[in-house]
């Protein structure tokens, strides 16, 4: 154990569930390949809702491996991803509200999603967790070095607001890594996330009648919401039964607790970046992925869901760390 | 709860090398870390290979937006304007670099935005249109440029003629402009020489000119390029017309 753990490729298939999702996903993926080919090919959509659906499956076969192979490679390579994925959503975040152009409250934020990222690392929860005062306090601070104090609020509130969502949103997802079932937990919920944004969509095609939320989101409908309600909270609670098989979390009520959690946070996650960019007025958060927009618009859910999920496996007792803590920093 | 205003990124729907390649594109953490290294390996071998002085200060109280120009006879001359402007401005100035050099391909495009934080502009359509986007960062208020009115290097050292472009981007605008007069450069890096010669070279920082009433048309072009001119050539203005000929707006050919 200790710092070997972080590379630990070897132990990357030792839990079930671990190799159950791995197959799922890939298998989902070759098969929806596969129907799109044969859809093509036999012309039963029309050409140009092809080619969307091909460059939308390419695309996805590009992010399964980039998000597999982290996590199954080792806790040091998710926490890396991870705070590698943060820096690169906060950047969109900063460009969308004008917040990079303050480069001191920037590069704060920037240390504090390394700092997390190193605590988790150091699996050092102490550190993890006081960064988040620590943080806002520094942002509070260096905001006032330029003594300007037009616009004071403003460019605290963006950058604490900034490092909450995102820097310490996605870094909990990292310090899951660090976790006996770190590897299935983390899979489970990139991938009951994922499905619930399917979920809303489907649902929401099949019997969309009254809007949710007309001025966030004009996409979004009230059946589309309810059904991936349901449909995610089944889903969560059959793949958790497997993740949390022989903890406190595996009995119905928590199973399904956390299914409504997992559902509705992530669909939150989805309204809060419509949210900001409605405030911003902006289309995408960015035009990093050619063609998909930005980052943040594709992990957004996760923004929210990632300390909730935290947060209820570690109280509720289902998590705990076989590591000794401190690994860097010693004892 | 009125005052908040944000302002997004300028390029926030471009992908990172559709960004590189434009006048809109904005410097953000990373991008002023890489300048902040490279501005100071400049300065460094500015002083101690050319033993670079500046004569004159830049105004304590200049804030963008504003216009540094200079005559132009070396690759040099872009590394010698920013590396002598005050840190605290460093990070906020954009060097205007002929595209066709310095954005020939998409890497060097790259080092030539992360490491001197230049913004394209392509010579064979250096119009009113193209001056227009940059004209707008200048009305926004919270840009520098630094560029070379004569539009190339000068072959033999002597200074050409401005074009009208320096007046298409300032003419009637809140922009500050310094002219700078650049010694040396010529002599320690001419055009067609290969590796820099250890020449001194000395800038000599003008006193800030203003147009703002100048009028955004060629009157007022050529009002801003003759007093700019004669301010780098360290004479008064003259009319432009003393021959007849509008010699600044004119193009010359073969260029």
């Amino acid at each position: 154990m200790g710092v070997n753990r972080w590379w630990d490729f070897q132990g990357a298939l030792d839990h079930p569930a671990t190799v159950a999702l791995v197959v799922g996903v890939v298998a989902v993926l070759a098969l929806s390949a596969a129907l799109i080919a044969v859809l093509g090919r036999a012309k039963l959509v029309p050409p140009e809702r092809h080619a969307e659906l091909v460059a939308r499956t390419k695309s996805w076969a590009v992010i399964v491996p980039l998000i597999l192979l982290p996590v199954l490679a080792g806790s040091g390579w998710t926490i890396l991803a991870l705070a590698l994925l943060s820096l690169l959503c906060y950047r969109e975040y900063s460009r969308m509200t004008g917040l990079f152009r303050e480069r001191l409250v920037s590069a704060t934020v920037v240390v504090g999603i390394l700092g997390l990222a190193f605590a988790s690392l150091d699996n050092w929860y102490g550190l993890f967790v006081a960064l988040v005062p620590i943080i806002t306090t520094l942002i509070a601070m260096v905001a006032i070095l330029r003594d300007h104090p037009e616009g004071y609020i403003q460019r605290v509130s963006l950058g604490t607001f900034g490092f909450l969502l995102i820097g310490s949103g996605l870094a909990h997802l990292g310090y899951l890594a660090n976790d006996v079932q770190g590897r299935p937990m983390i899979l489970m919920l990139l991938v009951c996330v994922q499905l619930n944004d399917v979920f809303a969509f489907t649902c929401g095609r099949l019997f969309g009648r009254h809007k949710l939320a007309p001025n966030t989101s004009p996409g979004k409908t009230v059946q589309g919401s309810v059904g991936a309600l349901i449909l995610t909270t089944i889903l969560t609670a059959i793949i958790g039964h497997f993740v949390f098989r022989g903890t406190p979390v595996d009995t119905p009520i928590y199973l399904i607790a956390l299914g409504l959690g997992v559902s509705g946070m992530g669909q939150f996650g989805d309204l809060t970046l419509s949210s900001i960019k409605r405030d911003v007025g902006v289309k995408d958060s960015g035009a990093l992925i050619p063609g998909h927009g930005g980052l943040l618009d594709r992990c957004n859910s996760l923004l929210l869901v990632a300390p909730g999920f935290f947060y209820f496996a570690h109280y509720v007792g289902g998590a705990h760390s076989p590591l000794p803590i401190h690994l860097l920093t010693g004892q | 709860m009125d005052r908040w205003r944000y302002k997004t990124a300028r390029d926030i729907d471009l992908g990172p090398a559709e960004s590189a390649f434009s006048v809109n594109r904005e410097t953000a953490l990373a991008s002023a870390g890489t300048q902040f290294l490279s501005w100071t390996a400049i300065w460094l071998y500015l002083r101690m290979y050319h033993r670079f002085k500046v004569i004159g200060k830049f105004p304590a109280d200049l804030k963008p937006p504003f216009v540094i120009i200079g005559n132009h006879a070396s690759h040099l001359d872009a590394l010698i304007l920013a590396a002598a402007l005050p840190a605290r401005l460093r990070h906020d100035v954009y060097i205007v670099a002929a595209g066709d050099v310095f954005f020939a391909s998409t890497r060097r495009a790259m080092l030539s935005t992360l490491l001197l934080n230049c913004v394209p502009m392509w010579r064979k359509s250096a119009g009113p249109h193209a001056m227009r986007q940059l004209r707008e960062r200048i009305a926004e208020g919270d840009t520098g440029f630094i560029l070379f009115p004569e539009g190339a290097r000068s072959r033999d050292g002597k200074m050409l003629r401005f074009k009208p472009g320096l007046g298409m981007l300032v003419a009637g605008t809140q922009a500050t402009i310094i002219p700078c007069r650049i010694r040396g450069a010529f002599k320690a890096c001419p055009p067609e020489k290969g590796m820099p010669r250890p020449y001194r070279i000395i800038l000599k920082v003008g006193e800030p000119l203003r147009f703002d009433n100048a009028p955004n048309s060629r009157r007022g072009w050529e009002e801003v390029v003759s007093s700019c001119e004669a301010a780098i050539r360290g004479r008064r203005a003259s009319p432009p017309a003393a021959d007849g000929t509008p010699g600044a707006v004119e193009d010359r050919p073969g260029e």
